[in-house]
């Protein structure tokens, strides 16, 4: 589908979807229509290969009802009138009203058309150029050393257009998300090892950038894997780096605050509000207004305007993020996280930006006392376990830290796995340096969405192994 | 095979096929239709019915090399929908300027083959698939009721029919039929006073009936209640028995080592005929492994690759010997190998040891992980336990949870001893377990 011809189509949409909408209502308690379109670019380039490729776009609609009880949908590619006209009177067919069900609310009025603030639209940056710069920097990096056997490049920008409509709303945004890494593979012969640096975006074109500086750290850290071996199993006092206290406060408090977790009765979190969970420093926060941030938006898939949650307060649980249906259900505060993979799935309570609130400490001062203690400089995965509590992160590196000062010793590949409380009640100091890292987030093994997690430095004790 | 074609198929291929800046070509239409049914406790959430539509279309550029040496391929894949048929030339267009820019070592596209008769097709529940899952929803529920102390939380169930056809440039035109189940479902357990704590498993087939829900749900909820009373493991480097559950995840990284892919870009180096393990002694049984795309309903399964090369099995690792590349036409072509498509189905094969045997204790026996994820490059993991038994030397089974256990796969894999009993989990055959000695190291207590 072109540009042009969803922006038609969009344009069409926005003038007989609310005529639908009250046309579905007379029948139903609720109804609303979502259009979500994904489109986008990947580049990848090593120094074997090189492919420049749209991605696979995702066009469709949602027709939503709610009969009181259910929410009823039906998801399409074909965005004609007359198709969704067919499909809606289908579903409020189906959707037979019940007498003492909920109601689901839809809030204040809200209208209007969002875009992110951009010195260069990455759609309007030459093909050619983002193609140059990936080559560059795989030059660049592929030069550093004689014992890395390949570099990874890959950019991937997705443009997200989507409108949703429904009794009191009609908003609009149109945002693309940028993502660049560089993979750096170092090898002796017999063994391989990576390290990674990567940079990402929401807006404009000017804000990707992968430092030299950037470059190097990742070359010797994968030469340096090449010989580090795993960590002894035990308990031990740690520095977390921003990705790694993100990685923490996304399995953590991120999933464990979802509030269709709460409705399922799968959120622990949910018998803790207004209770002490986590140490007095540690605030926690999932913000989708962070400007130009990956995991950013003006509206979520259900209409609702961005706001910041604050999740921890002074190591208080104060609030769950959430949809429209299991906020309704529970009448909790609605926030703005239900998001969809894409428009052939249904909606959830989704994490955005969640992060660390910042502290008063410098490095120095966390690391000053350190007898004997690990510095988490990079993680790989994370699992939630809001039932139980439990967390489990994988860290891709670790640093050794003795009497107060790096040794020089690196481990690899470490577990840390706790239990949720302990390991934030754990947290003596928080840094005053701030950094948010992009990923894509699952709802258990599914349902990807693209999110942010960080915050500062923190200072913890941790089970590693 | 003449397949039903829309106006959009017969006019792209027309305007490929004489478009002079188009060297070769594929052409993949799919159609989705999903059912999708989800539940809260026992009250029905959200039920959903999908459609999707689209062409994918591979567009290949040849141009001279700008080393001035030989000739360069460049390629894109741009997705055009039925509202793009008065579009055609403009996508086309665009797909050249993405495939003109980039300088790739020629290879050629698959030929047409016969292609197996794989059986992929869940016939009797496409006659009504939301009759079907309220069905399944029924057994779900009596299934769950007859647990003591367990509870349901919430279920979602997707139930997907694809048909894909598939054209290139060489004269492939085939078709292929398939459906897929995936299933999720938590479970809560409580005993007393005790907290309650969640146990939750998620199932992929071809054929809704190819679950006995029944069966698993005597199985994970008793894993529920074990969770209840689960301790923290000892922290232990001593043998460890892990479930074929866990086997698609664990094992994943051996795509990776094995693809040509990884070969070419020199980030694998295992070589056909020597030691699949390198300088390492292999202490435990020989090492068996493959990846089949003709098991029939296995969830991997294809008659026609995306690529269109035929379905087959594909022995990667035969005595601890690496046999085969995973490789696509591209990486075939240019490694000299065979192409054999994408990675189907794992098959391991089976050891002559009872389980019973390889569970004599002291061994801990993983039954689930929170989330096996091994480095794709390297094999290396650390994962937290979600639930496992401490097995005595008098064959006491104790639960133990938490605590996490790190490895890495090639290096466990060079002391196993695998179960005699096999399992088909949908995208796994093999043994429903395998023995590890010595080579995990558990972080507990």
């Amino acid at each position: 589908m072109t540009t042009a011809y969803f922006q038609d189509t969009i344009a069409t949409l926005r003038t007989f979807l609310p005529s639908l909408i009250e046309e579905m209502e007379r029948r139903v308690p609720y109804a609303s229509v979502v259009v979500l379109s994904t489109t986008g670019l990947r580049i990848a380039v090593d120094t074997t290969k090189e492919s420049v490729e749209p991605n696979l776009p995702m066009v469709g609609a949602v027709i939503t009802v709610y009969d009181g009880e259910r929410l009823w949908e039906h998801a399409t590619h074909d965005l004609s009138r007359d198709n969704l006209y067919r499909r809606a009177m289908a579903l409020v067919e189906q959707a037979l009203p019940v007498k003492s069900g909920l109601t689901l609310q839809p809030g204040e009025k809200r209208e209007g058309h969002y875009t992110a603030n951009a010195l260069r639209r990455p759609e309007d940056v030459p093909l050619r150029e983002k193609l140059e710069m990936c080559k560059e920097r795989l030059a660049f990096a592929k030069g550093l050393d004689s014992r890395l056997s390949n570099v990874l490049v890959n950019y991937t920008e997705v443009r997200e257009q989507k409108l949703f409509v429904d009794r009191h709303t009609q908003v609009s945004q149109d945002l693309t998300r940028l993502a660049m890494n560089v993979l750096v593979f170092a090898t002796d012969g017999t063994t391989q090892e990576w390290d990674v640096a990567s940079s990402s975006a929401s807006g404009g074109f000017e804000r990707i950038r992968i430092s030299d500086q950037e470059l190097e750290l990742a070359k010797d850290n994968a030469i340096q894997l090449l010989t580090a071996e795993r960590i002894q199993p035990g308990l031990y006092d740690c520095i977390t780096a921003p990705y790694v206290s993100g990685l923490i406060s996304h399995e953590a408090f991120g999933h464990g605050t979802e509030i269709d977790m709460f409705l399922k009765d799968r959120a622990k979190g949910r018998e803790y509000l207004n209770r002490q969970v986590a140490a007095e420093c540690v605030s926690m926060y999932d913000d989708p207004t962070v400007e130009g941030a990956f995991g950013s938006h003006f509206i979520d898939d259900q209409g609702q305007l961005a706001s910041r949650t604050t999740i921890i307060e002074n190591g208080i649980l104060k609030q769950g993020i959430g949809d429209l249906y299991s906020t309704s259900l529970l009448q909790l505060p609605r926030t703005s996280n239900g998001r969809r993979e894409s428009y052939m799935r249904k909606a959830y309570s989704r994490m955005t930006n969640t992060y660390f609130g910042l502290g008063p400490h410098s490095m120095e001062e966390m690391m000053a006392d350190i007898d004997h203690g690990i510095y988490l400089e990079s993680g790989e995965n994370g699992m939630e376990d809001p039932k139980g509590w439990g967390i489990q992160c994988t860290i891709h590196l670790g640093r050794e830290i003795k009497g107060g000062q790096f040794t020089g010793k690196i481990y690899k590949s470490i577990g840390l796995t706790g239990y949720v409380p302990e390991l934030l009640s754990s947290i003596s100091m928080v840094g005053s340096d701030f950094h948010l890292g992009a990923g894509t987030c699952g709802k258990g093994h599914k349902e990807w969405v693209p999110v942010t997690d960080g915050g500062p430095h923190l200072r913890l004790k941790g089970r590693l192994g | 095979m003449a397949l039903q074609t829309g106006h959009l198929i017969t006019e792209l291929i027309e305007k490929l096929n004489g478009h002079p800046e188009v060297s070769q070509w594929s052409v993949v239409q799919e159609e989705k239709r999903e059912w999708q049914h989800y539940l809260i406790q026992k009250r029905p959430e959200a039920t959903r019915e999908v459609t999707q539509e689209f062409y994918k279309v591979t567009l290949y550029h040849t141009h001279p090399h700008p080393s001035g040496e030989g000739s360069a391929i460049g390629f894109s894949t741009i997705t055009l929908t039925d509202s793009d048929l008065p579009n055609l030339d403009e996508k086309i267009q665009e797909g050249l300027l993405s495939a003109a820019i980039t300088n790739n070592e020629p290879w050629t596209l698959p030929a047409p083959a016969p292609y197996p008769d794989v059986p992929l097709v869940d016939d009797i529940t496409l006659e009504n698939p939301f009759g079907a899952l309220e069905q399944f929803t029924a057994e779900l529920f009596q299934a769950v009721d007859g647990e003591e102390g367990v509870r349901l939380s919430a279920a979602e169930m997707f139930f997907e029919e694809k048909t894909s056809r598939f054209y290139n440039k060489e004269g492939i035109e085939a078709e292929q039929r398939e459906t897929s189940f995936l299933l999720e479902v938590v479970l809560l357990a409580k005993n007393g006073d005790s907290d309650e704590m969640e146990h939750w498993f998620v199932e992929k087939r071809r054929r809704i009936h190819d679950l006995n829900i029944a069966e698993l749900i005597a199985v994970n909820a008793q894993y529920a209640r074990d969770s209840i009373v689960g301790e923290l493991p000892k922290t232990w480097k001593g043998p460890v028995v892990i479930d074929a559950s866990q086997f698609e995840e664990m094992f994943s990284p051996l795509l990776f080592r094995c693809g040509a892919s990884a070969k070419y870009t020199k980030l694998s180096n295992v070589s056909t005929g020597e030691s699949f393990f390198g300088e390492s002694a292999v202490e435990g049984e020989p090492f068996h492994a493959s990846f089949s795309s003709v098991l029939p309903y296995g969830v991997k399964s294809y008659r026609i690759s995306p690529e269109g090369l035929p379905g087959t099995e594909v022995a990667v690792v035969e005595n601890n010997e690496f046999r085969s590349y995973l490789a696509t036409k591209r990486y075939a072509d240019y490694l000299g190998v065979e192409a054999t498509g994408e990675a189907g189905n794992l098959v391991l094969q089976p050891g002559s040891t009872p389980l019973a045997q390889l569970l004599q204790g002291p061994v801990y026996h993983i039954v689930a992980f929170s989330a096996m994820m091994p480095n794709s490059f390297t094999g290396d993991f650390a994962v937290e336990i979600k639930l496992a038994y401490y097995i005595d030397e008098q064959g006491n089974r104790t639960p133990v949870k938490g605590g996490s256990v790190s490895g890495n796969l090639y290096h466990m894999l060079t002391n196993a001893k695998y179960a005699k009993e096999t399992t088909f989990l949908g995208g796994y055959q093999g043994p429903t377990a395998i023995r590890f000695e010595d080579r995990l190291t558990i972080a507990g207590s």
